[in-house]
């Protein structure tokens, strides 16, 4: 209990620093680790997924890129997407039903990646944004009450992704973490090396599978903890009852 | 699924490092009209270049230069552009010269569009190379022909000024480095894993901050090209301007001051531009300056261009009444509207 309350409260700073504009604060140049527009009126961040696709068009080798995501990687990885990422916590609000879907729908997330990046490249276009969920909430409605947008083609697009990916939420827990997001592709290439990490201890687990059953992921937390899909929102650790799994931020232990 | 990450780790580690050694390539591309000219000794021929630009960045001090042979030579008037935008299309006309002592018959005459655009702080000299086939008569008879449309795509050489050694030998640690990690995915050497990463990751930022990328980030994101993140579509079409506008426009009887805002990727903008240039070459009355939105965010705020903090490109301001146009969509419409209202 006490983790979820924690977790609540940093994700609240996540969505706090994601609207940070409001306070008069302008453009920065520091990359948010999540999924956050940063055409969003108030946005003071800069959104991976939107620059890398800038870059790609500009031909630019994205230095400052490639070494903020490593950073952030190794950081946490993916627990950013558990703690912190506005739009994972939209997702994780509304994540009602925990259903466990183990198929390789969620390698859908690397296609979208290399799909944006294609894309960016092939069209010179930032094909991505035109479809992002996160861009209809957070940047075309707010626009659309400032009279910049109107209702037209590209903002019935965002409203339908936005819709379909809200259905997604309430459907399956995390849908659009699980399935479509190329920011936790990114972060889940790390995932493996993050200083925050779950460890699993062999001998103390009953085999209960209560972890399973908590997990919003639809993963095994025993097994795949250090997946591409683990987002170490640490539900996992807290309905074990043996405590076999344990949430952890430092070096890992040599296996 | 591991051994596809350390792949696609190694990979991105040898595209980093190829980035490094990579050849710059051109911008432009140039289309020679027509590709064969018929000019007569002692006379001369007009030649068009059109140029387009493919990409998302300005091209600077295009300039178009004669290299031979000898007996030719190019119009000493101006045959240059001084900024050519993103995704922008001009064409050059080129007076080509023939000396009297010209050989006769059919010559190929060798031209060099030079040119700069910058990436960051580093920036790029291009040399275009261009074939212009010239079909030299006798001194008498001979008139220009500009009529054929075929055009000659070059093939651009490289020339990179001004690299600093220092910043390759990075390029290649950092290749190295991920190179390195991807190789160590698969052991159980995590900390070495997760160190190496850190100290890639580490020279990586270090270096884009030198290369000022950070600022690339920040002003990507401080303004808000409509068309980038789908508020309207782009448009890409050459602007014109239909015949009850065109009429609209010459019977404005007062003086217009406008400023169009734009920014140098956004796709949209050289539409806004460009109507903007039909209106006032209709009107004299109609006079207008282009705002880069990056450069000049104080003059966007003082304006009314931005939004919650945002600059919005592309935005046309009548300095008389002080409204605002945002975006491309339904432009030439909006703009005659704008126009005819009294300040």
């Amino acid at each position: 209990m006490r983790m979820t309350t924690g977790r609540r409260a940093v994700q609240g700073m996540g969505v706090v620093l994601g609207l940070f504009g409001v306070t008069g604060i302008g453009m920065t140049h520091i990359l948010f680790p999540g999924l956050h527009c940063y055409a969003c009126p108030w946005a003071i961040t800069v959104c991976p997924v939107g620059l890398v696709q800038n870059l790609v068009i500009f031909g630019t080798v994205p230095f400052f890129w490639v070494g903020a995501m490593i950073v952030y990687g190794v950081v946490a990885a993916r627990g950013f997407c558990g703690w912190f990422c506005p739009f994972g916590t939209l997702n994780d609000l509304l994540s009602f039903r925990r259903a466990r879907i183990r198929s390789s729908l969620s390698y859908g997330k690397f296609l979208i990646l290399l799909g944006t990046l294609v894309g960016a490249w092939a069209l010179t276009d930032t094909i991505f944004c035109k479809l992002c969920p996160a861009a209809s909430l957070e940047a075309s409605l707010p626009y659309l009450f400032l009279g910049v947008a109107k209702v037209n083609g590209p903002f019935l697009i965002h409203m339908a992704t936005l819709g379909a990916t809200l259905l997604g939420m309430v459907l399956i827990a995390r849908f659009w973490c699980r399935y479509l997001c190329p920011m936790g592709a990114i972060l889940a290439l790390f995932n493996r090396v993050s200083l925050l990490h779950l460890e699993w201890n062999r001998t103390e687990c009953t085999g209960c599978e209560t972890c399973v059953d908590a997990c919003p992921m639809g993963i095994d937390p025993r097994q795949e903890h250090d997946g591409h899909n683990c987002i170490k929102c640490g539900a996992c650790t807290e309905s074990c009852v043996p405590d076999s799994l344990k949430l952890r931020c430092g070096p890992r232990k040599a296996k | 699924m591991r051994q596809a990450l350390a792949v696609l780790l190694a990979a991105l580690g040898l595209c980093v490092f190829s980035g490094a050694v990579w050849p710059q390539e051109g911008i432009l591309t140039f289309a020679v009209e027509p590709d064969a000219l018929d000019v007569s000794a002692g006379g001369q021929a007009v030649a068009r270049v059109r140029i387009v630009n493919t990409t998302a960045r300005e091209a600077d001090d295009i300039e178009l230069v004669w290299a031979g042979p000898e007996g030719f030579s190019r119009d000493p008037g101006p045959a240059s552009v001084a900024v050519l935008g993103a995704f922008a299309s001009t064409t050059i006309e080129l007076t080509v010269v023939v000396e009297a002592t010209a050989p006769q018959g059919e010559t190929r005459g060798h031209l060099e569009a030079i040119y700069t655009y910058c990436i960051d702080d580093l920036c790029y000299q291009i040399v275009a190379p261009l074939v212009l086939t010239l079909r030299v008569a006798a001194p008498t008879g001979a008139t220009p022909d500009t009529t054929s449309d075929v055009g000659t795509p070059a093939k651009a050489e490289i020339e990179i000024p001004g690299r600093v050694p220092w910043r390759g030998v990075a390029f290649g640690v950092i290749g190295l480095l991920l190179a390195v990690a991807g190789l160590l995915w698969r052991t159980r050497h995590r900390t070495v894993l997760a160190a190496t990463l850190v100290i890639a990751g580490g020279v990586a930022l270090g270096l884009g901050v030198s290369l000022n990328q950070h600022k690339q980030a920040q002003a990507v994101g401080a303004v808000l090209c409509t068309s980038c993140v789908g508020i309207e579509t782009v448009q890409t079409l050459r602007a014109r301007l239909s015949l009850s506008q065109a009429a609209a426009v010459e019977q404005l009887t007062a003086p217009i001051e406008l400023l169009v805002f734009y920014a140098p990727w956004c796709r949209s903008c050289p539409y806004a531009e460009e109507l903007v240039g039909l209106v006032a070459a209709r009107n004299p009355l109609v006079r207008y300056r282009l705002v880069n939105a990056e450069a000049e965010r104080d003059l966007a705020v003082q304006h009314g261009v931005t939004r919650a903090g945002r600059t919005v490109v592309p935005a046309i301001v009548h300095l008389g009444t002080g409204k605002v146009l945002f975006g491309a969509e339904d432009l030439g419409n909006r703009l005659v509207s704008l126009l005819q209202e009294a300040p």
